[in-house]
Formats: structure tokens, C-alpha cells, sequence
């Protein structure tokens, strides 16, 4: 199949709207070509992952864009830098790697993307409607936004990202077909109790099976009541995170999926998986990269992966009441979440050992203590990076037990989870 | 054995030798390799924990998925740090961006390449490989 490009198309590519609009269309039809794509579709906003620094070539190229004029053609929201800017104290980044990633950020931010510098963008006003094809960076961004907004997208990697927002086009292929949108795989679940489902680890473990055994097909899952968005987050970070999966339906729960036979476009299932508690409690330990006991000392505390909505941190609060931390817990949220709060919550915050971290995380840039320790996390998609990314063990926990851990240095595991553990 | 091109190196039609660097287990290139300096950083229980994919011709039965893998990519290019060729089982239009972006950079880059993983099992970790045009060969390495 070879790929067709309209009038308009072509003179992108010739560079009829200047030098730095056709740099992205050679690299957006580059991509086509290669994915077999037999024309472009117009995409409607964009969300970028190629603002977080990884090492100089990705400054060069976002600087190559900027010289050349290239700005974004729709609505563009940034992703997490590697820097903290509204806390720059809590990057370890050495001087010249701190300049270079604030250099990137800059030069996403000259070309017109807004500075929301999160990875739940859907939680900062950046929520397409169903239907719309859009241009998405960060894999459980991507998740969430096929599978709880509705929008389509591909998973965009770094830099075509950028060069969908600049063109305005992307590859016509993937999850913009419809036909690619629909489910192929059911998991049915009605052997698992309710019970389980009102847990808070229920979702990244759930999200880790997922991916690990799905990879990249669209499932349908049946049976797990009626989840929150911030657990469909959760569900949706650990999937992309363990596997590729940029779409999965919850029957009744999400938007292209109001009953099985939708979800299934009435064709029946390829294959039917019926998952058991005995499954996800394996999948729950291997979240943990070491194996502890109740009282054996952790080092640090880590939440908000992706980034904590408002009501996750106020949950934080409350869960922690007046008491100290023994070791620090890093909150990691977006700064739409901190403009909400007052100068007062934040004080208290800081007061009882919480470390507040926006624009980015603990696993994408150095703000963790260098050390050997042990990592207690509630998100899948932490457990699953942080042992390579921060040189730290994990253990993977409940919300209560991150919390009641941070607070007494050491890890500390509810009754109701301990056959898990 | 032939395989097909999903991105060609540049500069085009150079014949690669490389020893082969096998990969059974699923990498991610964001987070289980280091853009410094192509080193795989891998849980303590793999055995290619600790290699450098710098220079191999780097076979991937499984690839997982990160939207960053083209960053680390084009990092590793920049820095003359790349494999001397990227053999895949199934195209990654993710990875493949960072030798695309590194091409318009003017850098050299690797060649990606598609072998199914069935066909990637012939060949040994440490073997010579030779690299030309579509077609792959291999003869026992010196390890």
C-alpha cells in the first residue's frame, strides 16, 4: 500500500508553511510509510512526551524545530520535564544536565504547547471528546485516553508527537480506525469476588496482568463493578506499563463499550480469559522486586504515578492526619492539582515529611536519595520502573499501607492483604 | 536468512559484521537501557544484565513498549553509541522514530530490521553476523 498525500499535504511537505513544518512532515510521512499507511488523517490536539530530557540529541532536535520556525498547528498540553520548575531544590540533576532539560522544556514551550507538565493531562482540563482523533504522548495517557475519554489515538513515541502537533496530521492507521477499536479478547472476572474490587491495588494489578498477558490487543473486561477514574488511571498506567496495550474496554463502565456486543462490534470474542484471585495475587507479588517482612525497615515512600488527581491528595491527607513521617513519602502531581491548593495545605504537607513533587517524578529524573534502599509504592507503573530508574528495590502496597509505612519507617502490611504477601 | 527493512541505515548500503547480542528476554529501550552509554539495565536475575548493546547487531525476540524508546534511540546515535543494527520481530513504529529523526539530523544510524523470532533463534548470542541489504548471515563467534 502506498501512502497518498492531498494538495495540502503536499505543500506542508514542500514547505509552503516554512522549513520547520516540513522537517515534521518528512518525519510524520516517514512514519506513515513505515507503518503502512495509506493516508494521513487530521488530528484535532496533541499531547507531548518528548519534553522530558533524556540527553542532548532530544535538545538539538527540539531546537532544530524552534529555528525553523515550527509551531503547534492545535490545542498541544506538555508532559513531565525532568525538572521540577516549581521546586527546582529537588532535582539531583548535575548543573549541565539541569540546563540542558530546561532548555528542552523551553523550547516545547516556544512552540506554543501549554507548560502543564503532567502525565494525567485528562485531569487538567485536556479532555478530548469521543470520537476525535488527536495525537497523544505517554503511554497511560494514551490508555486513558482511548479507553475512558474515547478519543483515538496511536501510542506516539517521542518526536512524532511534536511533529503531529506541528502538521496537524498523523498516520491513518491504529486505533483512528474504528475497526481497530474494537474488543477481540474477554476478561471475565465473575470469578472474583466484589470484594476484591473495592481494594485500591485491585486496578495496577489488574493493569499489570493486562498488559503482561494482552500486550497489544484490545480487551474487554467484565465484572469489576463500576471503577473510578482514578482506578481506571491506575488500571490503565500499569497495563501501558507492563505491556503495549493503548486500549482496553470496561463493559458498562467505558465509552465504547455500553454492553459486550458493542464492545465486540457483535462479532464474538477470539478468546475468552477468566481470571481468578489466585492469578492476580501472583501478579501482586511480583510487583515487588524483594521480598520483606511486616517491620523490616523501607527508606522512602512513593505515590502519584501517574500524577495524583486532587482527590487523591486530599485522600493522602486525611489518611496521614497529624502524624510525622519517619521517611520521606513523595506525593508527585501536577501543578493544575497544586493551583488548587493553598499555600496553608502545602505548609502541611512539608511539615509532616511529605514531599510535594510537580512537573515531573521520582522515576524520570534523579529527586530520590542516591541509595541502595527499599521503595514503597502503590502504582503499578512506579514498581515496575523504579528498580531500573532509581537503583532502589520496591515494594509494591496499598495506599493505607504506603502511608502507615512512611510513617513508621518500616514496612507495615494490613491483615486483610496479608495472604497476599 | 532474509529479512525485511522497517528502517534503512545511514549512510544507505553499507554491509555490517557485528556479533550478535540475543535478547530472549522483553526489553523496554526507556528504562532497560541507558542512553549514557548503552549499557542494559536489567533485573539482577537476567543474564545480560550489565552489557552494552553499543556496536552489536542486537537481536529483540520481544520489545516492550515505551513511548520514550526513540529518545534513547536517538541519544544512543548521537553519541555513536547505537547497535550496529536493530533486528525486531514485529516493526516498533516508536523505536524506529529515533533513526528516523536521527537521519534528518544528518547522524549515522543503524539499520532496524524485521526477523521473525522464530527465525531469530538460529542465532547464537556472540556469533558474527553479516548484515547486507535484506539478507543475514551468521558464523559461530569467537565467545
Amino acid at each position: 500500500m502506498s501512502l497518498h498525500l492531498d494538495k495540502a499535504e503536499e505543500a506542508l511537505l514542500s514547505g509552503a508553511s516554512g522549513d520547520g513544518v516540513a522537517l515534521a512532515m518528512r518525519i510524520v510521512v516517514s512514519s506513515a510509510r513505515m507503518l503502512g499507511a495509506d493516508r494521513l488523517i487530521q488530528i484535532r490536539a496533541a499531547h507531548i512526551d518528548g519534553c522530558l530530557y533524556h540527553g542532548d540529541s532530544g535538545v538539538l532536535f527540539a531546537e532544530r524545530l524552534t529555528d525553523l520556525g515550527g509551531k503547534v498547528s492545535v490545542p498541544t498540553t506538555l508532559n513531565v520535564g525532568a525538572i521540577d520548575l516549581m521546586h527546582p531544590g529537588h532535582s539531583r540533576l548535575e548543573p549541565k544536565a539541569k540546563e540542558m532539560a530546561r532548555r528542552l522544556m523551553n523550547a516545547y514551550v516556544a512552540m506554543g504547547a501549554k507548560p502543564t507538565w503532567t502525565c494525567a493531562p485528562y485531569q487538567a482540563g485536556h479532555r478530548p471528546p469521543r470520537g476525535e482523533d488527536v495525537a497523544w504522548g505517554e503511554s497511560n495517557a494514551v490508555a486513558f485516553c482511548n479507553s475512558v475519554l474515547g478519543a483515538r489515538t496511536n501510542r506516539y513515541g517521542d518526536f512524532l508527537d511534536i511533529c503531529a502537533a506541528i502538521t496537524g496530521r498523523a498516520p491513518r492507521t491504529g486505533l483512528h480506525l474504528p475497526e481497530n477499536r474494537l474488543a477481540t479478547v474477554l476478561v471475565d472476572t465473575s470469578g472474583i469476588p466484589d470484594s476484591y474490587w473495592a481494594q485500591d491495588i485491585a486496578y495496577p494489578v489488574l493493569g499489570t496482568w493486562l498488559g503482561r498477558v494482552i500486550g497489544d490487543r484490545v480487551a474487554a473486561i467484565e465484572g469489576i463493578g463500576r471503577p473510578s477514574e482514578d482506578q481506571l488511571k491506575a488500571l490503565g498506567a500499569a497495563a501501558a506499563s507492563s505491556g503495549a496495550v493503548g486500549l482496553f474496554h470496561v463493559i458498562g463502565v467505558t465509552p465504547e463499550a455500553p454492553s459486550c456486543a458493542a464492545a465486540f462490534g457483535n462479532i464474538p470474542p477470539r478468546e475468552v480469559i477468566r481470571l481468578d484471585t489466585g492469578v492476580l495475587d501472583h501478579v501482586r507479588l511480583t510487583l515487588s522486586s524483594i521480598r520483606l517482612e511486616a517491620g523490616d525497615t523501607v527508606n522512602a515512600v512513593a505515590i502519584g504515578s501517574p500524577h495524583l488527581s486532587r482527590a487523591e491528595l486530599l485522600l493522602l491527607d486525611r489518611l496521614l492526619g497529624d502524624r510525622q513521617c519517619a521517611v520521606p513519602l513523595y506525593a508527585c502531581t501536577g501543578r493544575h492539582v497544586l493551583a488548587a491548593l493553598s499555600e496553608k495545605d502545602l505548609c502541611r504537607f512539608a511539615e509532616r515529611g511529605v514531599i510535594v513533587v510537580s512537573d515531573t517524578c521520582i522515576v524520570v529524573t534523579p529527586i530520590l536519595p542516591k541509595s541502595n534502599g527499599v521503595l514503597v509504592t502503590n502504582s503499578g507503573k512506579f514498581a515496575h520502573y523504579a528498580p531500573s530508574n532509581t537503583g532502589y528495590e520496591v515494594i509494591f502496597a496499598s495506599l493505607t499501607e504506603c502511608v502507615e509505612s512512611a510513617v513508621m519507617g518500616s514496612l507495615q502490611v494490613a491483615i486483610s492483604s496479608a495472604h497476599a504477601v | 536468512m532474509q529479512c525485511e527493512i522497517i528502517v534503512a541505515g545511514f549512510p544507505e548500503g553499507e554491509v555490517i559484521r557485528a556479533p550478535a547480542l540475543v535478547l530472549a528476554e522483553p526489553i523496554s529501550f526507556w528504562g532497560n537501557v541507558s542512553p549514557i552509554d548503552g549499557r542494559l539495565l536489567l533485573s539482577s536475575q537476567l543474564k545480560n544484565r550489565e552489557r552494552f548493546i553499543s556496536g552489536s547487531a542486537l537481536f529483540i525476540r520481544e520489545l516492550r513498549g515505551s513511548s520514550s524508546a526513540s529518545s534513547v534511540l536517538l541519544e544512543l546515535v548521537y553519541r555513536r553509541l547505537a547497535p550496529a543494527a536493530i533486528i525486531l520481530d514485529s516493526p516498533d513504529a516508536i523505536l524506529a522514530l529515533g533513526a528516523i529523526v536521527g537521519r534528518e539530523m544528518g547522524w549515522s544510524i543503524p539499520p532496524i530490521l524485521r526477523l521473525p523470532a522464530c527465525a531469530q533463534k538460529r542465532v547464537p548470542d556472540g556469533a558474527q553476523v553479516l548484515i547486507a541489504h535484506t539478507s543475514i548471515s551468521f558464523s559461530a563467534g569467537d565467545s
